[in-house]
C-alpha cells in the first residue's frame, strides 16, 4: 500500500514538470502585508510573525513535497501601488508558487489581475471587500468573512438588541469605507435613525465630535468607534471621559482592533463593557489547532493570536496543505487541490464548494465563489478590566451567546 | 442650535489641545529663527520624546509620569544637539550650494530614519504612558480630563520659561542677535555655532516634552508624528516664523479652529474629516493678506 | 544664440542613454524589473519637473506631487463618470493640472523661499484630504480603478511609452531652459529685484515656470494611473514627495538629467534593498542621509559635469 502511494507520488511528480525548479530549492510562497506606514502595520506584523511560526511547524516535519518551504515578504505598506509591485517581484523575480495575505481590500484588489494574468493561486487572508471573490477569478480564494457577511451578522444584533439611534465615527479607508457603506444600507432599510462622522484614521483628539453626540436627545442606543490602528483605543477613552459611551444609556461597539491587549494599555477601564467582533469561533468552540497554535504564539510574541492573526497563520498552512495534496507546484493542479480541500485550521475545517466544477448557484451572492463558506463571526463584550478577548462574553449569535435568553448585550451598570 | 454650554464645551477642549499644538510649533520656531531651517523631523522629534517618557516610565525605572518628560527633554536635548553638528554645520559654514533644498532633505531623511528605527526597536503596537493623574475636573459644563489639564499646563509653564529665557538670560540673548544678523553677532563676540547648537538642541526637546506630554493622553505610535508636525508647520506660519509669541497664539488658534470647526460645520459627515483642512484654510489666508504671518517682521 | 562649437560628447552621451534605455527590455526579461524601471522612469521625470521649478526658477515647491495626482484623477474620473476617450482625458488631465499650476503660480507671487514651501505642503495635504473626504465621488481610499494604456499583461509597451514621455519632456524641458526663458528664470531666481529692474516680466515668467512643471506633472501623472490602473490618495503624501526631492537633490538641482537620474536611481535603490525586510526603510534613510551628507551638492551631476568635461 504505502509502495503505490509513493508510486503515485512518483507518477505526480513526473507529470507535474511545471514551474517546480530542482529539487533542492525550496518551494517559496508569497507573502504580502502592511508592515510598515501609512499601512496597518500593527496588524501586519503579527500577522507575519504567524506566518513565520507556520513555515517553522511546516519545515519541522519536512517540508512540502520533500523540500523546505520558504515564505518570502512582500510589504505593500498599505499602498495599493506598492502592493501591485511587490505582488509583480514576488511572482516574476521570486516565482514564488503562491501567494497568501493582505489586509487592505484596496491592496488585494490593485494587485487581484496579476494572480489572473500570471496564473498564480491566491488565498485571501483579511481583505473584506466584496469583490475580492465576487470578481470570479480562478486563482483567488478567501479565508476571510466579507462585508456583506459582517453586516449581515451584526446587523441582526443591533435590530434585535432594540438600537433605535446609532451615531458612528469612521475612519476614511477601504475597509471602513466598505463597511460603512454595507451598515448605513441596513441602519436605513431597518429604520434605525444613524449619523456617521468620517475622518481620518491618524485623529487623535475625536473629543469634538463626540461631544456632538452628546447633544442628542435621547442619547444614541450605540455608537461605533469604527476606527483601526491607535484610533481605536483613543475613542474608547475620549467617549468614555465625556460620559458618552460605554454608559447606562449608550452600548459601545468598537472594531476588532480592540482584540489587541493595548487596548487596557491606552483605553484602560474606559473598554470594560465595550462590544467586540471577533471573525472566528468563540473559545469554547476551538478546536485543537486552535489552542496549540496559540500557546505557542503567546509563549513566543507574549499576546495570543486574534482571528486577523490566526487568518495568516491559516491561509499559509492551506497554501503549504493544498501543495502538498497537489503533489506538485503547478498553479492549475494546486487551484484544484484547494477547490477540493478539507483542512482543519486554526478557525475551523476549509472548503471551497463553489469553483470549476461547481459554479456559485443563483440564490447565493457573487462573492461566494472560492470563499469559505463557513467563516463565521461572534460578538463579545469585555466585562473586566484586563480581560483577553477569549474571558469575554459572548453575546451573539444566540446559539453561542452566554447571557439569558432574550438578552443581548451587558448593561453598563448605573 | 447649539446651546453655550455645548460651544463653551467644545472651546475648551481646543483651547487645551491647542496649547498642546503650540508647544511643538514653538520648537519648529525657534530652529527656524536661529537655523533658518525647517526641521522636516520634528514630529519625529516628539514621537521619541513620547517613546523616551514611556520606556523612562515603564520599563527601565518606574519613574514618576512627570520625571518622563524631564529625561525625554534631556535626550532630545542630547540627539537634536548631535545631530546639528554631525549634519547641519556645513551649512552654516558655507559648504552647500543650496541650503534650504540640503536642510529639508537632511531633515527628511532624520525623520523617515527615526520613524522607521522606531518601529523596528519598538514594535508597531502603541503605547501610553501612565497616566499624571486619574480622574478629571468638571467646571459647569466643561469636563476634561486631569491628565489634559496638567499637560496642557506644562506646556504653557515651558512656553513662559522659554520666553523668559530667550529674554533674559545671555545666551537667550545672544541666540537673538543670531537670529537677526549672524554676521553681526558673531563680530561682537558671539559664537554663532554654538547658538545654533544650543537652539536646535532646546528646540527638539521642547518637541520631545511635547511627544511626552501626549503619551498619556493620545498614546504612542512610530507614525504618530505625522499630523503634529504637519500642524506645526500651519502654526509657524500663522505667527509668523521665527516667532515664539506668534507660535503661542498660533498654537492655540488652530486648537480653537479644529474643534469649533469640528462642532459647528453643518455636514456632521464632513465636519471631523476637514478638521485638518480648517487650519490650512486659515493659513492659507493669512499667507494671502498678511504674508509675514500674524505676529512676523515684514522681509 | 548659437553654440560656438558642436557639443559632441553630450550628443555622444545622450545617444548613448537613450540607445541603452531602449535596448534594455532585450536584456531584461523579467517583467517586475520592467515595472520597477518604468516607475523609476515616472519619478524620474516628477524629479525633473522638480529641479526645473526649484534649480533653474528657484521656486521651492511641495505641490509636484499633488498635481501629478490632479492630472491622473481628473483623467481617471473622467473615465469613471463620462466615458469620454482616453486620448481627451488625458489632454483634459494635463490641462487641468496647468490650470491649477497657474493659480498657484498667481498666489506664489505673494511669498519667497521658506513660506513658499510651507504653502505648498499646505496646499499638497489639502489635495490629498479632499479625495480622500470625498469618497463618494473619488472612490477615496478604496482606490480609484483606472483603465490601462494597452490592453496587455506585457510590461514592455508601458516601458517604452513611460522611457518615451522621459525623453521627449526632458527634451523640451531642455530646450526652454536653453531658451532666453531660461535665462529670465535665473535671473529672476539670483535677484527677483535686478531682474525686475533689468526688464524681465517677473510675474509673467514666475507664472509661466509653474504653469509648464505643473503641465510636466500632469503628464507624469496621467502616465501613473492609466500605468498602474488604481489611483489612491495615499500616494499623494509628503514622504512621497520627500523622496522626490531626494531624488532630485542627490542627482543634482541644477540638471534636469541628473535630477532625472537620481529618480531612477533612488527608486532602484529602494527596490533593491527589499531584501533586507523590516530594516530596508531604516537602511534607507541612513543612506539617504550620509550620501547628502558627503555629497552636499548632488552625487551624479558633478560626475557628469566631469564627464563633459566642464569646469565648475
Amino acid at each position: 500500500m504505502q509502495r503505490n502511494i509513493l508510486a503515485l507520488i512518483m507518477a505526480l511528480f513526473v507529470f507535474c514538470s511545471g514551474r517546480a525548479a530542482s529539487e533542492e530549492e525550496p518551494v517559496r510562497i508569497g507573502v504580502v502585508l502592511p508592515m510598515s506606514p501609512p499601512g496597518a502595520y500593527a496588524s501586519g506584523n503579527p500577522m507575519w510573525w504567524a506566518v513565520q511560526q507556520a513555515v517553522d511547524e511546516v519545515n519541522a516535519r519536512g517540508g512540502i513535497l520533500g523540500r523546505e518551504v520558504e515564505a518570502v515578504l512582500g510589504d505593500t505598506r498599505g499602498v495599493p501601488e506598492e502592493a501591485r509591485a511587490v505582488t509583480e517581484r514576488l511572482i516574476t523575480r521570486d516565482r514564488v508558487v503562491g501567494v497568501v495575505g493582505n489586509y487592505h481590500s484596496s491592496c488585494a484588489l490593485a494587485a487581484l489581475d496579476l494572480f489572473r494574468d500570471h496564473h498564480v493561486p491566491y488565498i485571501a487572508a483579511e481583505p473584506w471587500a466584496d469583490d475580492v471573490t465576487a470578481l470570479g477569478y480562478e486563482e483567488v480564494f478567501r479565508i476571510s468573512v466579507t462585508n456583506s457577511l459582517y453586516r449581515d451578522i451584526t446587523v441582526d444584533w443591533m435590530i434585535s438588541s432594540g438600537f433605535e439611534s446609532i451615531a458612528a465615527v469612521q475612519e476614511i479607508t477601504d475597509w471602513g469605507l466598505g463597511v460603512n457603506e454595507k451598515l448605513t444600507q441596513a441602519w436605513n432599510e431597518a429604520g434605525i435613525r444613524n449619523e456617521t462622522a468620517f475622518t481620518d484614521v491618524k485623529t487623535e483628539d475625536f473629543t469634538g465630535t463626540l461631544l456632538r453626540f452628546t447633544q442628542w436627545s435621547p442619547p444614541p442606543d450605540m455608537l461605533f468607534g469604527s476606527i483601526t490602528g491607535p484610533g481605536a483605543y483613543r475613542i474608547i477613552k475620549q467617549a468614555y471621559d465625556i460620559g458618552l459611551a460605554p454608559s447606562p444609556q449608550t452600548v459601545f461597539y468598537a472594531t476588532n482592533e480592540c482584540l489587541h491587549p493595548e487596548v487596557w494599555e491606552v483605553a484602560g477601564e474606559a473598554a470594560r463593557y465595550i462590544t467586540v467582533t471577533q471573525i472566528g469561533l468563540p473559545p469554547f468552540a476551538h478546536n485543537m489547532v486552535t489552542r496549540q497554535e496559540n500557546a505557542r504564539f503567546e509563549q513566543e510574541h507574549d499576546r495570543t493570536m486574534n482571528a486577523t492573526v490566526m487568518e495568516a497563520y491559516d491561509s499559509f498552512m492551506l497554501m503549504c496543505e493544498a501543495i502538498e495534496d497537489a503533489g506538485c507546484a503547478h498553479p492549475d493542479s494546486i487551484i484544484r487541490a484547494l477547490e477540493n480541500i478539507e483542512w482543519k485550521g486554526m478557525r475551523g475545517t476549509y472548503t471551497f464548494p463553489y469553483g470549476t466544477d461547481n459554479p456559485v448557484p443563483e440564490d447565493q451572492p457573487d462573492y461566494m465563489w472560492h470563499q469559505w463558506p463557513d467563516v463565521t463571526l461572534y460578538l463579545f463584550q469585555y466585562t473586566e478590566v484586563g480581560q483577553s478577548p477569549e474571558e469575554g462574553t459572548v453575546i451573539w449569535p444566540p446559539e453561542w451567546s452566554q447571557l439569558p435568553e432574550g438578552q443581548y448585550y451587558v448593561p453598563v451598570p448605573e | 442650535m447649539y446651546g453655550a454650554d455645548y460651544l463653551i464645551a467644545q472651546a475648551a477642549n481646543g483651547l487645551v489641545v491647542g496649547c498642546l499644538y503650540a508647544l511643538m510649533a514653538v520648537g519648529l520656531t525657534l530652529i527656524f529663527s536661529v537655523l533658518k531651517v525647517i526641521n522636516f523631523a520634528h514630529g519625529e522629534f516628539y514621537m521619541v520624546g513620547g517613546y523616551t517618557a514611556y520606556y523612562m516610565v515603564t520599563v527601565l525605572g518606574g519613574l514618576h509620569p512627570l520625571l518622563g518628560i524631564f529625561f525625554a527633554m534631556i535626550v532630545l536635548l542630547g540627539l537634536g544637539s548631535l545631530f546639528e553638528v554631525a549634519f547641519l554645520r556645513p551649512i552654516h559654514l558655507g559648504a552647500v550650494n543650496r541650503p534650504a533644498e540640503y536642510a529639508i532633505l537632511i531633515t527628511f531623511g532624520l525623520s523617515f530614519f527615526l520613524q522607521n528605527l522606531v518601529l523596528s526597536l519598538a514594535g508597531p503596537f502603541p503605547h501610553r504612558s501612565p497616566s499624571f493623574m486619574s480622574g478629571g475636573l468638571t467646571v459647569g459644563p466643561v469636563t476634561i480630563s486631569a491628565d489634559r489639564l496638567i499637560a496642557a499646563g506644562l506646556a504653557l509653564v515651558l512656553m513662559i520659561a522659554l520666553m523668559l529665557f530667550i529674554r533674559a538670560t545671555w545666551t537667550g540673548k545672544a541666540m537673538r542677535a543670531v537670529s537677526q544678523d549672524r554676521d553681526a553677532a558673531a563680530v561682537s563676540g558671539i559664537n554663532p555655532f554654538k547658538m545654533n547648537n544650543i537652539a536646535f538642541g532646546i528646540g527638539a526637546s521642547l518637541a520631545g516634552a511635547s511627544g511626552a506630554l501626549i503619551a498619556p493622553i493620545f498614546a504612542v505610535v512610530p507614525d504618530v508624528g505625522v499630523l503634529p508636525s504637519l500642524r506645526s508647520f500651519v502654526i509657524v506660519v500663522l505667527g509668523g516664523m521665527g516667532s515664539v509669541k506668534g507660535a503661542l497664539i498660533g498654537g492655540v488658534a488652530i486648537g480653537l479652529v479644529e474643534s469649533l470647526g469640528a462642532a459647528l460645520i453643518p455636514d456632521p459627515s464632513r465636519a471631523l474629516a476637514y478638521r485638518e483642512l480648517y487650519g490650512l484654510v486659515i493659513f492659507v489666508l493669512v499667507l494671502l493678506f498678511r504674508p509675514q504671518g500674524l505676529f512676523g517682521e515684514k522681509q | 544664440m548659437k553654440a560656438r562649437h558642436f557639443p559632441v560628447r553630450k550628443i555622444l552621451f545622450f545617444s548613448a542613454i537613450v540607445l541603452l534605455g531602449a535596448l534594455l527590455p532585450l536584456a531584461v526579461s523579467s517583467s517586475y524589473w520592467l515595472h520597477v524601471l518604468a516607475m523609476a522612469y515616472f519619478y524620474g521625470l516628477v524629479a525633473a519637473t522638480w529641479s526645473f521649478l526649484d534649480g533653474y526658477a528657484g521656486q521651492f515647491s511641495f505641490g509636484n506631487i499633488a498635481l501629478v495626482m490632479i492630472a491622473g484623477y481628473t483623467s481617471g474620473l473622467l473615465g469613471e463618470y463620462t466615458g469620454l476617450p482616453l486620448l481627451l482625458r488625458i489632454v483634459a488631465g494635463i490641462a487641468m493640472s496647468g490650470l491649477v499650476g497657474l493659480v498657484i503660480g498667481a498666489l506664489c507671487l505673494r511669498f519667497k523661499g521658506a513660506y513658499l514651501s510651507l504653502f505648498t505642503i499646505a496646499f499638497a495635504e489639502a489635495v490629498r484630504l479632499i479625495i480622500n473626504t470625498e469618497h463618494r465621488f473619488t472612490r477615496g481610499p478604496c482606490g480609484l480603478r483606472v483603465d490601462g494604456f494597452f490592453d496587455t499583461t506585457s510590461q514592455v509597451p508601458y516601458y517604452y511609452l513611460m522611457f518615451g514621455i522621459l525623453v521627449v519632456s526632458i527634451f523640451v524641458m531642455y530646450r526652454m531652459l536653453r531658451s532666453k526663458w531660461g535665462l529670465f528664470f535665473r535671473a529672476i531666481r539670483e535677484d527677483e529685484d535686478a531682474a525686475s529692474a533689468l526688464g524681465v516680466n517677473v510675474v509673467r515668467y514666475k507664472i509661466t515656470a509653474f504653469v509648464v512643471t505643473s503641465m510636466f506633472c500632469g503628464v507624469a501623472g496621467v502616465f501613473y494611473a492609466h500605468f498602474n490602473r488604481m489611483l489612491a490618495p495615499n500616494f499623494g503624501q509628503i514622504t512621497t514627495m520627500g523622496l522626490i526631492i531626494g531624488m532630485a537633490v542627490i542627482g543634482g538641482v541644477e540638471n534636469l538629467v541628473a535630477a532625472a537620474m537620481g529618480g531612477v536611481l533612488l527608486q532602484f535603490g529602494l527596490e533593491g534593498l527589499r531584501d533586507l525586510g523590516a530594516w530596508r526603510l531604516v537602511v534607507f534613510g541612513a543612506l539617504l542621509m550620509i550620501v547628502l551628507r558627503f555629497a552636499r551638492n548632488g552625487l551624479l551631476a558633478p560626475l557628469y559635469r566631469k564627464l563633459m568635461g566642464e569646469e565648475l
